[in-house]
């Protein structure tokens, strides 16, 4: 039976009070999100939070989960992009999970859940039926003069140059782990956004890190070693869409990609809620909750 | 005969055992604070007078409040509360810091109180007594049960006798002011969550409310079935008494229960009822709101019946109210508490809003906050 002096603020005591599973995620939009597709019916098992001190981004989340877990409430746990478990030090198993969502053994990482998709965005991009929208987001006139496969196969197109951009930030990412200075595909990671092939923005980094004292083989080689893994599972088991369009799609760079998408097609922003709304309505949304009710044991 | 002089009254622990939920040993609650009050940030917090006691439904913070009750019940002219019955089960024990003058010597005593076994359930070193009650001497009070009888047991000492005299003394002596005023001897108001006020329905008459007297413990559920035990009597009682007190009560119900577009009204004289005034024309008490009438009860049993060492213990606080009412009787109670130095409020919540607003970590002027959370594994 814990004195109130043993909880540090507000918010612990909240959730210790609650006794139910708090899940902390990044931000406002992501528990808004999250909270859709968990469906109505599971508050008195589950509830979505922000945290409200220590910060913002994967960190954020992380030190809270563990402080509260600390303090031994069992219940507290994190949900964040697949792309933190990259930041954390585990790309390969964001590459290799085969679940919906997935938690790592590091003990320094205990109580939180990935996405299998490196963000928020590729949920949307994967599940909820990008091509079909776009299809239909036209006016009385133009219903028929819309190209389903065109948008697929410009879906397909725009998701290989953005999956390459996320697997460059993750190799820089290891590398950066190792003490090899490589924010450059940061800082070019905008250059996706434009029409420049994809080679010429390679380049572009290659002079990067080469101008800022960089070992351009040594990303080359990581870039490969990584790209090499997600091929391992490119093998054509038949099923729809074919794994390598599923797994490019799936570690894409999520927002960069949706960015594009909504952008080539003369969109809105708020097309993000229509898109939220198609995959509160896909079979992805049963399997996220199922799968958030399994790894919290609420 | 000695009697005692209270002028500090602090509650320091509950221990339960065998009651209500409190199965696997004897259970503690510790009443000192955790957040000193705001002047006093530099020194340990001492006796908590602000305190948040919370648990999900059915984990004991009703019998927590209904023991501290209990046990000064028995004390009560006649007994009442839930040990009353001779058959009722479990131990329990309240341990309480006061400051007691006795024959011209003011000293600084820990007084247990206790029911269910003939000794103390948990005892207090003469360390301990120093160290954590900062208290010189132990005053030990055991009340044993029978039919009809409550009587001191044997482990008993001369120091808890002399309270169990002065308060039996001191019960159904008339009141006569309000605001805590008088008398000094301690008293426990209990709030419990099936509260509710009721329009009498019997022959309104004027004459003394019952709970017009001191008590060392009331209880305020069902307020007002009967004349004799309502709020409208209370209110016709004080106008016939005509020393101010009705104009300081009307004053804070107005002050702190409406937003002007109501006002109490003192009770008219012909016929012995008390009426709101409001933009649509005046109405019976009886007809205000769950939520004002909530309120009301409160407000008015808490400045009748307080003494000048007064524990409140309010179940569930929240109950009828809107949760912006919930957070304004909220304030107007933590005023009351720093008003009063010796007057201490322990509530229960499920509000969360509340919870957080209660805000145990934050130093607030003339508040020691403490809190407790009992949990499934009360180890």
């Amino acid at each position: 039976m814990p004195k109130l002096s043993s909880i540090v603020d507000t918010e612990e005591l909240d959730n210790l009070y609650a006794d139910k599973a708090i899940v902390y995620v990044e931000g406002e939009s992501d528990e808004a999100v999250f909270t859709v597709l968990a469906g109505p019916d599971i508050g008195d098992r589950l509830e979505f939070k922000v945290p409200k001190t220590g910060g913002s981004g994967y960190h954020a989340v992380r030190d809270r989960v563990l402080e509260e877990r600390g303090r031994g409430n069992a219940k507290i746990h994190g949900l964040l992009d697949g792309e933190a478990s990259a930041s954390f030090g585990h790309i390969l198993h964001l590459i290799e999970n085969r679940e919906t969502l997935f938690q790592t053994t590091d003990p320094a990482l205990e109580g939180l859940i990935f996405l299998s998709e490196t963000e928020l965005e590729n949920l949307i991009l994967c599940h909820a039926g990008v091509a079909e929208f776009l299809t239909n987001n036209v006016t009385l006139a133009g219903i028929g003069g819309q190209d389903l496969e065109a948008h697929r196969s410009d879906l397909v197109s725009l998701s290989q140059r953005f999956y390459l951009l996320a697997m460059m930030k993750f190799a820089a990412g290891e590398l950066h782990r190792t003490g090899m200075p490589c924010k450059q595909v940061d800082k070019l990671a905008g250059r996706f956004q434009t029409t420049e092939s994809t080679l010429k923005i390679t380049r572009e980094i290659k002079a990067s890190i080469e101008k800022d004292g960089g070992d351009w083989n040594a990303f080359v080689t990581k870039l490969n070693e990584l790209m090499g893994r997600v091929r391992e599972r490119f093998t054509d088991d038949g099923t729809r869409p074919p794994p390598k369009e599923r797994q490019v799609r799936r570690l894409a760079d999520g927002k960069g990609l949706l960015k594009r998408v909504i952008g080539k097609n003369n969109g809105q922003r708020n097309w993000e809620g229509h898109l939220v709304e198609r995959l509160r309505q896909s079979p992805y949304a049963a399997d996220f909750r199922q799968a958030l009710l399994h790894e919290t044991g609420a | 005969m000695s009697e005692a002089i209270i002028s500090d009254w602090r509650l320091l622990e509950l221990t339960l055992d065998e009651i209500g939920p409190f199965r696997n040993g004897p259970e503690t609650i510790s009443f000192l604070g955790d957040t000193p009050a705001l002047e006093m940030a530099d020194q340990p917090p001492g006796p908590a007078n602000l305190y948040m006691l919370l648990a999900r439904n059915g984990r004991g913070k009703t019998t927590a409040l209904e023991a501290m009750h209990g046990l000064f019940g028995l004390l009560a002219s006649p007994p009442t509360g839930r040990f009353v019955d001779p058959r009722a089960e479990g131990r329990a024990q309240l341990d309480v810091r006061a400051t007691w003058t006795i024959d011209g010597r003011t000293s600084t005593v820990l007084l247990s109180i206790w029911t269910g076994s003939a000794s103390p359930l948990a005892s207090w070193s003469p360390d301990r007594l120093e160290e954590e009650a900062q208290a010189s001497q132990w005053a030990r009070l055991g009340l044993a049960r029978g039919p009809g009888t409550v009587v001191p047991t044997d482990d008993s000492n001369e120091l808890g006798l002399i309270l169990y005299r002065s308060i039996k003394e001191g019960a159904g002596r008339l009141s006569t002011e309000m605001f805590g005023n008088a008398p000094d001897l301690p008293t426990i108001l209990l709030f419990p969550a099936d509260r509710m006020l009721l329009a009498p329905t019997d022959r309104r008459t004027v004459e003394r409310p019952d709970n017009w007297i001191y008590q060392p413990a009331q209880r305020f559920g069902v307020d007002g079935e009967t004349w004799n035990g309502s709020i409208e009597n209370l209110l016709v009682w004080l106008a016939w008494l005509g020393e101010g007190e009705l104009e300081q009560a009307i004053a804070f119900i107005n002050e702190n229960m409406f937003d002007r577009d109501k006002v109490l009204r003192p009770p008219s004289r012909r016929e012995l009822t008390t009426y709101v005034s409001t933009p649509t024309g005046n109405h019976q008490v009886s007809a205000l709101s769950h939520g004002e009438r909530a309120l009301l009860q409160i407000y008015l049993r808490t400045i009748a019946h307080m003494t000048r060492n007064t524990v409140i213990l309010i179940d569930e606080v929240e109950l009828h109210l809107h949760t912006r009412w919930t957070h304004r009787m909220f304030s107007v109670l933590k005023a009351l508490v720093r008003s009063m130095p010796t007057l201490s409020l322990i509530f229960t919540t499920h509000d969360r809003e509340l919870i957080k607003m209660f805000d145990h970590p934050t130093p607030e002027a003339g508040l020691v906050k403490g809190g407790f959370l009992i949990t499934e594994d009360m180890d």
